[in-house]
């Protein structure tokens, strides 16, 4: 493992029981993501990539093997101590936003720092601070349904970035966007990445994979090819 | 704090069903809080008015509808009795206090207690406007009577036979006010006291008659044995007004068990509709408590969100109870009979509600268990994407 390692793998394998029959999902999977990489996470449908992603973002545990992230083994880690992880290192940009209907763009993206134990002023400061960034300024009091799909995904994308993580992790973040909308998305997220962020895009589509700078193909539940892009 | 507000505002989107809960269960708590209320407080009250009657003589009917008139004033009394039969007993050594009572009239629905002066001096905590009557056809009315008809000191009224409504047979006799009582035991400012002898005067009996005698015996075994001995030996009733107001407790009680069996199941029916509330709630937000999870927040936050709802309905049952137990006490005059009437130390002895606020919240924390168990049932990845 690399010294800048953001995420290490190591012999990764997730299995589900599915009534009798065990299903092998992942089947060791061993990887190393450096920080500041800009990462595409691409497979067809079965082939493992959803489950990666999950245990890439502390959202599942490994059946066997180990997971260090930001160097803090995570893989053995209770439900509470990985929900503090999730909050200090994983920045989530989800395909359907999820944000909370009835809270503004600041209250939404100021989430995060709630169970960081920020303060009320330090939150709204810094929420706003990073709406800014994402040229949402003047959308801060808007609720999710006073905006478009473009603006809603800015607004995810700033509540991933307020707590500084370690790494953002973006499961088809374009999935629900018209065309024009995803290329605004991506350049973006090209502009997080310049500015010494860590990204993780999970997608089935190859343009949007062709942002990053390494694509990791699953099939499987293996790695089948791990290319630099650029 | 943080979960309180975000509870109420959770209740608040789903109102109509969270207010219906609220009353469901607010009126199952005030079934059981007002039925502990009238037995403790009637037991007491009941005490207090029987204070210093271990027995009274009347003519023989009904135990209970005597004691209903002759103590609290709310029946027909069962007849009279000759003084100078009551009297033989009366002079018994164990027998003290002796208060005599002679029923007639009535002013204005209101009854004129004839009785004599031990009777009045045996008013608890009396505070007397004017002065005692001194002769026939003087009275002091209770305050509830003055106040409920503009009655003052100086004033002359003529009574109505019986308990009927005025039809001018005794306009001859004109009562003379020379006081007004007020007694924290509240079935003595519904009457209007006077002596024997203006109901003899007013009835021009011959002879002369007592409606009940009322008095204390002395010895515990003259309380026992007298009553029997007079029952056996006259055409008196004797009765003793706690065996008989035991009776009457203990059908009240069977009363208030029914009130209560319908309070335990409009608490189930609120503990079942919350609970399939919560669970509704959780299954229609899942996505954004995954998200809450996913944004660091812990078990026991998310929990906090949760079960705070319940707290809130808690919160709105007990208010809305409080509410219903203050409108009880303020109308009880209205359905609980004057003798029968509850202080506010009895009502608001707040200690006896730690019973039901002690179920309130075991009951909002138990109807959390199951939603919260099926929440954390549900992987977070798959919650997440539950839209």
């Amino acid at each position: 493992m690399a010294e800048t390692s953001v995420i290490s793998l190591r012999n990764i394998k997730r299995d589900f029981q599915l009534g009798a029959q065990t299903v092998h999902v992942l089947k060791g999977i061993d990887l190393d993501i450096q920080k500041g990489e800009y990462v595409a996470l691409m497979g067809p449908s079965g082939s493992g990539k959803s489950t990666l992603m999950n245990l890439l973002g502390c959202l599942d545990t490994p059946t066997s093997g180990s997971y260090t992230l930001a160097g803090r083994d995570v893989s053995q880690m209770d439900d509470n101590d990985l929900a503090a992880v999730r909050n200090k290192e994983i920045g989530f940009v989800f395909q359907t936003f999820n944000l909370i209907p009835r809270q503004t763009a600041v209250q939404n993206v100021a989430l995060p720092l709630v169970y960081a134990g920020r303060s009320k002023e330090d939150r709204v400061q810094r929420a706003e601070e990073v709406l800014g960034q994402v040229g949402l300024e003047d959308r801060m009091d808007h609720r999710p349904n006073q905006l478009s799909g473009g603006q809603r995904q800015r607004v995810a994308i700033a509540r991933a970035l307020v707590n500084h993580p370690s790494m953002i992790l973006a499961d088809e973040p374009t999935g629900n966007l018209d065309s024009t909308t995803s290329v605004e998305i991506m350049k973006l997220f090209d502009a997080i990445h310049a500015s010494g962020n860590t990204l993780v895009v999970v997608t089935h589509e190859e343009e949007i994979a062709q942002h990053a700078h390494r694509i990791i193909r699953l099939r499987d539940g293996q790695i089948e090819s791990d290319t630099k892009n650029r | 704090m943080k979960a309180l507000r975000f509870a109420f505002k959770a209740l608040w989107s789903r109102k109509v069903s969270s207010l219906f809960i609220g009353l469901i269960w607010a009126m199952g708590l005030l079934g059981l809080a007002t039925t502990q209320r009238l037995e403790r407080g009637m037991e007491a009250q009941l005490v207090r008015t029987l204070e210093g009657s271990d027995i009274m003589l009347c003519a023989k009917g009904s135990p209970t509808q005597a004691i209903l008139a002759n103590i609290f004033h709310v029946d027909q009394a069962t007849g009279n009795i000759p003084t100078d039969e009551a009297e033989k007993w009366l002079s018994h050594p164990d027998i003290l206090h002796v208060r005599r009572l002679a029923y007639g009239d009535s002013y204005r629905g209101s009854r004129i207690l004839g009785c004599d002066s031990a009777t009045w001096l045996h008013i608890p905590a009396f505070e007397l406007e004017g002065r005692w009557p001194e002769m026939a056809m003087e009275v002091v009315v209770g305050s509830h009577v003055a106040e409920k008809h503009g009655v003052e000191i100086g004033d002359e009224f003529h009574g109505s036979h019986g308990t009927v409504e005025d039809m001018g047979d005794h306009a001859e006799h004109h009562y003379h006010v020379v006081g007004i009582v007020q007694s924290p035991e509240l079935h003595w400012n519904e009457l209007v006291l006077t002596p024997l002898e203006s109901v003899w005067a007013v009835h021009e009996e011959e002879a002369r008659n007592y409606t009940a005698v009322l008095a204390r015996i002395d010895q515990a075994m003259t309380r026992l044995m007298l009553p029997g001995q007079i029952q056996r030996n006259s055409p008196l009733m004797a009765v003793s007004p706690a065996m008989e107001a035991n009776r009457m407790v203990g059908w009240m009680n069977q009363g208030g068990q029914v009130i209560e069996a319908m309070a335990w199941l409009l608490t189930a029916i609120a503990f079942l509709s919350m609970a399939l509330l919560l669970h509704s709630h959780l299954r229609e937000r899942l996505p954004e408590y995954a998200l809450l999870r996913a944004m660091g927040g812990t078990w026991g936050q998310i929990a906090a969100l949760v079960l705070g709802q319940n707290f809130v309905l808690a919160l709105l049952a007990v208010s809305l109870t409080y509410l219903g137990l203050a409108m009880a006490f303020w109308s009880q005059g209205a359905w609980l009979p004057p003798g029968l009437l509850l202080l506010a130390s009895d009502w608001w002895n707040l200690q006896f509600d730690l019973f039901w606020w002690a179920l309130t919240l075991f009951l909002a924390l138990f109807a959390g268990i199951g939603p919260w168990v099926w929440l954390q049932k549900i992987p977070l990845h798959r919650a997440l994407v539950d839209h």
